[in-house]
């Protein structure tokens, strides 16, 4: 019972996760810059990771049960990766050489991904840690790339403070938080430490929902009411 | 707006600007080579573009 509700928290992440990908993918779109593609490939990757994190929850004993938690680890990994180079690119001036680094960057995330999946999948090839020790290096690497993440969207609302430009270092945060409290039910098995991750998330998602709806939706509504 | 005025204000080659004005008639975003104005169609996507921008803003993103 208590899984089925985990199970369902997580698809609700992942839903919330994959309709942010349209509105992260617009940015992209309308300059062509591909420095920016890495915000909907990073809000999909953590949409595919709440969903293995599910499977993970639904699948009990089943030999795919480790398949499906390092799956989530790497994805969610590769979220907060792409999710910060993006942020770190925004800022470069140049846009060719943003382009040139982006270029490099999504090459070395493909040698990476194979040199994992030959590690992890691939036994004997190379020993691995054991899944909770990598589950914590994981965490804290996520909670360090959210934390760069909410410093840079920092960065940008202090050149330009307006009330709802602390949005997106809110949603970055609780991003950030969330998962210090996965670490935390990791090292100690706390169940208020994993209830709290799942909730912090959910409202880190939801404020990055009501960005996007205030900038498109209803900036459209307003065009169509002549007031803008 | 007179295309001289256009160059003034964006600052941009003649012979570049033409070209590109060349190209938003092809897009259908403005009429009237000599004398440009938006079409419909322009309208829409300066309206789409400005949420885009705002959207970034929101989301921390810098775009020059």
């Amino acid at each position: 019972m208590d899984n089925l509700f985990f199970v369902l928290v997580e698809g609700l992440s992942a839903a919330i996760a994959f309709v942010l990908v349209w509105f992260m993918a617009k940015p992209y779109r309308m300059t062509g810059e591909n420095r920016f593609l890495g915000l909907p490939i990073g809000f999909a990757f953590l949409g595919v990771s709440y969903i293995f994190m599910g499977a993970s929850l639904s699948l009990g004993e089943s030999s795919l049960l480790d398949e499906m938690r390092w799956l989530q680890l790497f994805t969610g990994a590769y979220a907060f990766v792409f999710i910060a180079v993006t942020y770190h690119l925004s800022f470069e001036t140049h846009e060719r050489k943003a382009r040139l680094l982006m270029q490099a960057f999504a090459s070395l995330m493909v040698l990476v991904s194979i040199f994992l999946f030959v590690v992890v999948f691939l036994p004997p090839v190379l020993a691995f840690p054991s899944y909770k020790a990598a589950d914590q290096y994981f965490r804290v690497f996520n909670m360090i790339l959210a934390l760069y993440v909410t410093l840079q969207t920092l960065r940008s609302h202090a050149l330009k403070p307006e009330s709802k430009t602390v949005l997106a270092p809110l949603g970055y945060a609780l991003l950030a938080f969330s998962q210090y409290s996965f670490l935390i039910w990791s090292l100690d098995s706390s169940f208020s430490a994993f209830i709290g991750a799942h909730a912090i998330r959910i409202v880190g998602l939801l404020v990055f929902l009501f960005v996007s709806y205030e900038a498109i939706i209803a900036r459209k509504k307003l065009a169509r009411e002549g007031q803008v | 707006m007179v295309l001289t005025h256009i160059q003034q204000k964006s600052n941009v080659p003649f012979d570049r600007l033409k070209t590109y004005i060349s190209e938003l008639l092809e897009l259908g975003l403005i009429q009237d080579e000599a004398l440009p104005k938006l079409t419909e169609k322009g309208l829409q996507y300066i309206t789409e573009y400005e949420k885009v921008l705002d959207f970034m803003k929101l989301m921390g993103l810098t775009y020059r």
